[in-house]
C-alpha cells in the first residue's frame, strides 16, 4: 500500500523528503545529538519481542515437562518420557496401567487445563485493561466471575453432574455480562467507563445470590462443594471438561489477536481512537464478547481464580512494553506458566490440596505489590 | 477545504450552544478560533470531528459529508490533535505516532514496514525523529504536542484540527508550535486551532474567527477583525493592542489586557 502523506494537491507515494530548512530546531533538541536528518534516513529497525517470547516459551515448556513429576504418586522422569514415547510407538511398555492412567488421564488434562485457564485469564485481563484504559481492571470487571459462581452454586444445589455444573456456570457468567451491558447502555449508550459501574452492580447482585444458595444448601455435602468450587481448583478436570473450555477460549484468542491493532489504538482513549479511524462500537462489542467468552469458559472449568488476569499483564508490560500485539501472546504464555506453577504447588502439598484461588492470591498479591513498587509509574 | 454549513448544536435540555453557524476553512490559510472559556470552542471542534451529534447542519470535507462516512474514511479526511495529556500506558513516541496509520489499515490488519516508514517520516518532518524510542510520558509538554502533531501527519489527512496546541507550554515552545503550523499551512495543510492568546492569530498569519454566545465572527484577516474594541467585547475586559515599533519583533502586534485598579 502506498504511503499517502499529502502535500498541496499531490499525494506522494513515498515518504516525503524532510524539509528541515523550514522548521526551526526544537528548543528541547540536545545539541550534543547529531541532527536528526543525518541520523535517520530510513525506518528504524522494528523493535521485536521475539527473543523474550522464545525464552518464555522455553521456560513454560520446561515447566510443562517437569509438572508431570509432581503429585502424590511418584513416577520417575524416564518413565514419564517413555509413556509419551509409547503413544508414538517408540517405546516398549514396561509399566502398570495405573502409571499410564496417572500420566495420561490425570496429570495431562490437569496440566493442560492450568495452561489454558491461566492463558485465558491473563489475555482477558490485558484486553479489559486496554479497553478501559485502566491497569487495575481484572477479567471479572463486568461480572462474569460472580455470574459463573452463582451458576456453579446453583448447579451443585440442583445436584447436576460435573458437566452440567460447568455448563450452568458458563451460561450464567455470560448472562451476568449481558445484564451489565444492558444496564450500561441504559445509563449511557456511548461511554465505556459506565460499564465498570454496571459491572460492580451486577457482581454485587450475583454475589448475594451465591450467598443465598449457600444458605439453602445442605451443609454436609453441598455447602463444602460450593465453597471449594468458589475457591477454585483444577482437581475436577476431566478431558471432556477441558475440551469443552478449549473451543471458546481458542476462538476468542483468535479474535483478540486479529483485532490487536484496533486494541492498541483504543489505548489513546475512545474519542481520540475514533478520530484515528477506529470503529468504536464494533471493536468494543467484539472485545467484550471475546474476553467474556474466555473468562466464562476458564472460570467454569476451574472455579474462581483471581490475580492472574491482573498481575500477569503488568509483568508482561515490564518485559515487552505496552503494545498489545506483544502483550497478548506474552500474557497467554506467562499466564499459563504462572497458573501451572501455582497448581503444581497445590498438588505438591500432598493429601490436602490448597485451593488454587487461595494460592494465586497468597502469592499473587505480594508479587503485585512488588511489581507496582518496581514499575514506578504514575497511573492516575 | 472544509465547510461547516448551518451547524446547530445543543446539550440536552439547555439553550443551543450555537445555531446556524457556518464558515469555510481554506487550504493553506490557517484559522485561529478565539473565544472565552466555556463558549463552546472545544464542542465546535468535536462537532467538526464527528464526536458530537449535530441537531442540524453538516460538515463537508472535499465535497463529502463527514457524517455519512465511516470512522476510518472520516479519519482520512480530518485529523485531530488533542491537548497533550499522558497516555494510560508507557508507550514509546513511535507507538503513538503509528496509531495515525490506523485509518489506512484493514479492520484486522497491523502496520507494515511502510506504515512504520510513514510514521518515521512524519516525526522527521517535525525534526523529532530522535524522540521515536523515548517514552511518551517522559517527554516535555512541547515534545508531546509535536508527537501528537506527527501522529496527525502520519494519518495523511489534509485537514488538521488542533485543540489549544499551545496550552500550558512555555513561550519558546509556543512559538515553535506556531512556526511549525505555519510551515505545515504553507505546505498545503488545512489548519484550524483554538487558543486563548490572540497574539497567536497575528503570528500564524492566517485568518481568525471569534466565537461568543453561539455566534461566529469571521473568518477574517487578524488585522481586520482583531481590534481593541472587538477583543474587549469578546472577553468583556479592557484590552489594548500594541504594535512593536523597533527591534527584532518590529511589526508584531501584541494584545495586552488592562489591569483593573
Amino acid at each position: 500500500m502506498p504511503i499517502s502523506l499529502r502535500y498541496r494537491n499531490n499525494t506522494l507515494t513515498l515518504p516525503p523528503i524532510p524539509r528541515f530548512d523550514t522548521v526551526a530546531p526544537h528548543p528541547d533538541a540536545d545539541s550534543a545529538l547529531p541532527h536528526p536528518s543525518t541520523t535517520r534516513h530510513q525506518a528504524a529497525p522494528r523493535r521485536t519481542f521475539a527473543p523474550v517470547l522464545a525464552l518464555s516459551a522455553l521456560a513454560v515448556l520446561t515447566l510443562f515437562l517437569l509438572s508431570f513429576l509432581v503429585g502424590p504418586y511418584p513416577i520417575p522422569p524416564t518413565t514419564v518420557a517413555r509413556v509419551f514415547l509409547a503413544q508414538l510407538h517408540l517405546a516398549e511398555r514396561t509399566w502398570t496401567d495405573a502409571v499410564e492412567m496417572v500420566v495420561l488421564d490425570v496429570r495431562l488434562p490437569r496440566i493442560a487445563a492450568a495452561l489454558l485457564v491461566g492463558a485465558a485469564l491473563a489475555c482477558a485481563g490485558a484486553t479489559y485493561q486496554n479497553l478501559f484504559r485502566n491497569p487495575l481492571v481484572s477479567p471479572g470487571v463486568l461480572g462474569v466471575s460472580s455470574g459463573a459462581g452463582f451458576g456453579a452454586a446453583l448447579g451443585i444445589l440442583l445436584g447436576l453432574p460435573g458437566i452440567g455444573i460447568q455448563g450452568l456456570a458458563f451460561l450464567l457468567g455470560l448472562a451476568a455480562v449481558a445484564i451489565t451491558i444492558w444496564l450500561g447502555r441504559s445509563f449511557d449508550r456511548h461511554a465505556t467507563l459506565v460499564l465498570v459501574v454496571a459491572g460492580l452492580v451486577v457482581s454485587a447482585f450475583f454475589q448475594a445470590l451465591v450467598s443465598l444458595t449457600k444458605i439453602a444448601a445442605d451443609p454436609l455435602n453441598q455447602l463444602p462443594s460450593i465453597t471449594f468450587w468458589l475457591l477454585g481448583g483444577l482437581n475436577r478436570t476431566t478431558p471432556t471438561a477441558l475440551l469443552t473450555a478449549l473451543v471458546p477460549i481458542a476462538l476468542s484468542g483468535c479474535v483478540l489477536h486479529a483485532l490487536r491493532w484496533q486494541v492498541h489504538t483504543l489505548a489513546a482513549g475512545e474519542d481520540e481512537a475514533r478520530t484515528l479511524g477506529v470503529d468504536i462500537r464494533r471493536t468494543r462489542i467484539l472485545l467484550i464478547l471475546a474476553a467474556t467468552l474466555m473468562t466464562a469458559a476458564a472460570t467454569s472449568l476451574c472455579g474462581i481464580v483471581g490475580w492472574v488476569g491482573l498481575l500477569i499483564p503488568h509483568i508482561v508490560r515490564m518485559l515487552v512494553g505496552p503494545n498489545y500485539a506483544a502483550v497478548l501472546p506474552m500474557s497467554a504464555l506467562l499466564g499459563g506458566g504462572f497458573l501451572l506453577g501455582m497448581d503444581n504447588i497445590a498438588r505438591f502439598t500432598g493429601t490436602f490440596e490448597i485451593p488454587l484461588g487461595i494460592l494465586t492470591a497468597l502469592i499473587g498479591a505480594p508479587f503485585f505489590a512488588l511489581v507496582l513498587a518496581r514499575s514506578r509509574r504514575q497511573w492516575f | 477545504m472544509l465547510t461547516a454549513e448551518n451547524l446547530h448544536f445543543a446539550w440536552p435540555a439547555t439553550q443551543p450552544l450555537f445555531t446556524n453557524l457556518s464558515f469555510t476553512l481554506r487550504q493553506g490559510i490557517p484559522l485561529v478560533l478565539l473565544g472565552p472559556n466555556g463558549t463552546g470552542k472545544t464542542t465546535l471542534l468535536r462537532c467538526l470531528l464527528g464526536l458530537e451529534r449535530l441537531h442540524s447542519g453538516r460538515v463537508m470535507v472535499d465535497g463529502q459529508n463527514l457524517a455519512t462516512l465511516s470512522a476510518a474514511k472520516a479519519a482520512r479526511h480530518i485529523a485531530y490533535v488533542p491537548q497533550a495529556t499522558s497516555a494510560a500506558f508507557a508507550f514509546r513516541s513511535i507507538d503513538i505516532v503509528l496509531m495515525g496509520r490506523t485509518p489506512h489499515l484493514a479492520f484486522m490488519a497491523s502496520p507494515t514496514s511502510l506504515d512504520r516508514a510513514a510514521a518515521e517520516a512524519a516525526m522527521t518532518r517535525l525534526a523529532i525523529a530522535h524522540l521515536a524510542d523515548r517514552p511518551f510520558d517522559e517527554l516535555s509538554g512541547g515534545e508531546r504536542q509535536l508527537v501528537l502533531i506527527a501522529r496527525a501527519l502520519a494519518q495523511g489527512s489534509p485537514v488538521l484540527v488542533l485543540d489549544e496546541p499551545c496550552a500550558s507550554l512555555d513561550i519558546a515552545r509556543q512559538i515553535h508550535i506556531i512556526a511549525t503550523l505555519r510551515t505545515l499551512a504553507a505546505d498545503g495543510y488545512t489548519i484550524l486551532m483554538t487558543t486563548h492568546l490572540p497574539d497567536h492569530a497575528f503570528l500564524l498569519a492566517g485568518e481568525v474567527a471569534m466565537l461568543k454566545d453561539g455566534r461566529l465572527l469571521g473568518p477574517s484577516p487578524p488585522a481586520e477583525l482583531l481590534t481593541a474594541e472587538s477583543l474587549e467585547a469578546l472577553y468583556a475586559t479592557p484590552i489594548d493592542l500594541l504594535q512593536v515599533q523597533s527591534g527584532r519583533a518590529r511589526g508584531q502586534t501584541l494584545c495586552i489586557p488592562i489591569m483593573p485598579c
